[in-house]
């Protein structure tokens, strides 16, 4: 009775988004809601125990917030002055290959935009150059959500990862290098399922070296980034490094027409200078000692004393979520938007009236998933402290035991079907995982890394993104088909996930 | 005539502006209810929480 109690809020959330198809801002406030008042009927929250749960919830919606507001920035800096448009049509001069164009910008350009930007960016940017090239609509759409997927945990400038790290307090160093490796693997099968979506069997069977050769590279890349410490550029490394790899790989499979047209390579090179900065600006941040203690010196702590519920529910006393004010990720990305700007605007990029359309753009574009964040995180901070996620979490143990680490990925997975992100799925299943994890014996770094990978993968199949998706492309009214489509490939991609936990477990095992 | 529909209606109608509200119900409070929680400030933790309930209340009803 009890953990069906605690099961209530994600049900609704599951329900209202998949049912009823509300968007994440609205479930997420019923979320909170039937938290608020489960928490305090049934689990005996007191107000203290709710007020410094309320004051938690704030400081992990920051931290994570300041990625996703910075992100976009730098993602509205560079489409206002055109960049993206012209990283975009300077690709199909490569090749008249369609299966090799679907490769390039379908899986290399798409992880390169997942890494810069997220939040639906790669299907919307993509699918309407991929019509413009001939795919079908509907394949424009599948092939770059297929195609970005893998990149989407350590995308987005790392906010999902952050996310997870916020929601169960372990460092980067301990989540990231299962996660990254799980990722890194599933994108040879991605690569295969991009050439199958654009052009069947025989796509795959001709294109069998270029994705193997791109995944390989583009998930080393990743992989090492990640593992170095800088996960939040590891996707944007990884998508770059398989843009450069592309070139002379198209040059062996120039298609049918040998003459393809010329590059603009000035104005490319101006298009990702804006992104270089970025680069620059994070390794000299994490490189460099003196200006990353420099920078490390204003830090926002909050200290909490120890508060148990009338059932005898425990939050030990501790310092909440640290942010290291001008050395946050999302303040990094803001220095970097701002060299961006100045670069794009010395190359005379902007038109008059710029910074206002990419201020506005960026508090227009972020403001429904802010509160989405808010309410969520809440929700899920709400639940932890009142030891409801602790319930679910023993309910889980006891129910499915053995088969825990092949469910794991499918939690994950469901989460970011259901709030339409893996930022949110980590969020509201992080501390969930990590505690039935913590039950049952296993890696909490392994199972956390299957929540993460099985939610990066399944996102690109929530409503919400193929709805945008499905905009862009002319599909609008036919979701359903783009979903139908999707659900075969992402289904196969979380068995992947899956069977490499349960081999993860295996070796944890035997160790 | 005000009726629920036409108020959805209108809520819907200024999405932004009704989220931006709602964001700043949820992510003002909190502070203020730590320091309540470190005063035994009962009184005003349920205010408070009634603040952020309200601003998720928003964010439900705007469509």
């Amino acid at each position: 009775m009890i953990f069906f109690l605690a099961f209530i809020p994600i049900a609704l959330i599951l329900f209202l988004m998949v049912g009823l198809r509300w968007g994440a801002s609205r479930s997420g406030g019923v979320g909170y809601l039937s938290a608020l008042f489960i928490a305090m009927l049934f689990f005996g929250a007191s107000p203290e125990v709710l007020a410094y749960a309320h004051m938690r919830a704030l400081l992990l919606t920051v931290d994570v917030l300041m990625i996703i507001w910075a992100a976009f920035l730098l993602y509205r800096v560079a489409d206002e002055a055109g960049a993206i448009d012209m990283i975009g049509h300077a690709l199909p001069h490569l090749t008249a290959d369609s299966g090799m164009q679907a490769l390039i910008i379908g899986w290399a350009f798409a992880s390169f935009l997942q890494g810069v930007g997220g939040f639906g960016v790669p299907v919307a940017v993509i699918a309407p150059i991929l019509v413009g090239l001939g795919f079908t609509p509907l394949a424009a759409v599948v092939i770059p959500s297929i195609g970005h997927g893998w990149a989407v945990t350590f995308g987005s400038l790392g906010s999902s990862f952050q996310a997870l790290m916020a929601a169960t307090g372990l460092p980067g160093e301990i989540l990231a290098p299962i996660s990254v490796l799980f990722l890194s693997i599933s994108s040879l099968l991605v690569g295969l399922m991009v050439a199958h979506a654009a052009d069947g069997w025989k796509a795959v069977r001709r294109l069998l070296v270029p994705v193997v050769v791109l995944g390989i590279v583009m998930g080393t890349v990743q992989f090492v980034v990640v593992t170095s410490g800088f996960w939040n550029i590891g996707s944007f490394c990884g998508g770059m490094a398989g843009l450069l790899v592309a070139y002379p790989l198209a040059r062996r499979l120039p298609g049918k027409q040998q003459d393809n047209g010329g590059l603009d390579g000035r104005a490319l090179a101006v298009a990702l200078s804006g992104y270089g900065v970025l680069v620059i600006i994070i390794l000299a941040v994490q490189l460099i000692p003196a200006l990353k203690s420099f920078l490390g010196q204003v830090v926002i702590q909050v200290n909490f004393p120890e508060v148990s519920t009338s059932q005898g529910f425990v939050t030990p006393a501790g310092p909440g979520r640290n942010i290291a004010l001008f050395r946050h990720t999302g303040t990094v990305l803001a220095y970097s938007s701002i060299m961006a700007f100045l670069i794009y605007r010395w190359a005379g990029l902007y038109r008059p009236g710029a910074v206002g359309r990419i201020v506005s753009g960026t508090v227009r574009r972020v403001m429904s998933s802010s509160v989405s964040i808010a309410s969520m995180v809440a929700m899920a901070v709400i639940m932890e402290d009142a030891g409801m996620t602790d319930t679910l979490a023993r309910g889980l143990a006891e129910g499915i035991h053995s088969l825990y680490p092949m469910v794991a990925p499918w939690i994950g997975a469901l989460g970011a079907f259901m709030t339409g992100s893996n930022t949110n799925s980590n969020v509201v299943f992080g501390a969930l995982q990590l505690k039935t994890a913590q039950l049952l014996g296993y890696s909490a770094a392994l199972i956390l890394a299957a929540q993460t990978a099985g939610a990066a993968l399944a996102s690109v199949i929530a409503p919400t993104k193929v709805v945008v998706g499905a905009s862009t492309a002319g599909m609008a009214g036919h979701e359903g088909d783009v979903m139908r489509k999707l659900l075969v490939y992402i289904s196969l991609l979380v068995l992947l996930i899956s069977f490499l936990t349960i081999i993860g477990v295996w070796i944890h095992l035997s160790l | 005539m005000i009726t629920m529909e036409n108020f959805l209606n209108w809520l819907s109608d200024h999405k932004f502006q009704m989220h931006l509200l709602a964001f700043f119900l949820m992510t003002l409070p909190p502070l203020a209810l730590y320091f309540a929680a470190l005063a035994g400030a009962t009184g005003w933790i349920w205010g408070l929480i009634g603040v952020v309930l309200t601003g998720n209340l928003l964010a439900i009803l705007t469509r």
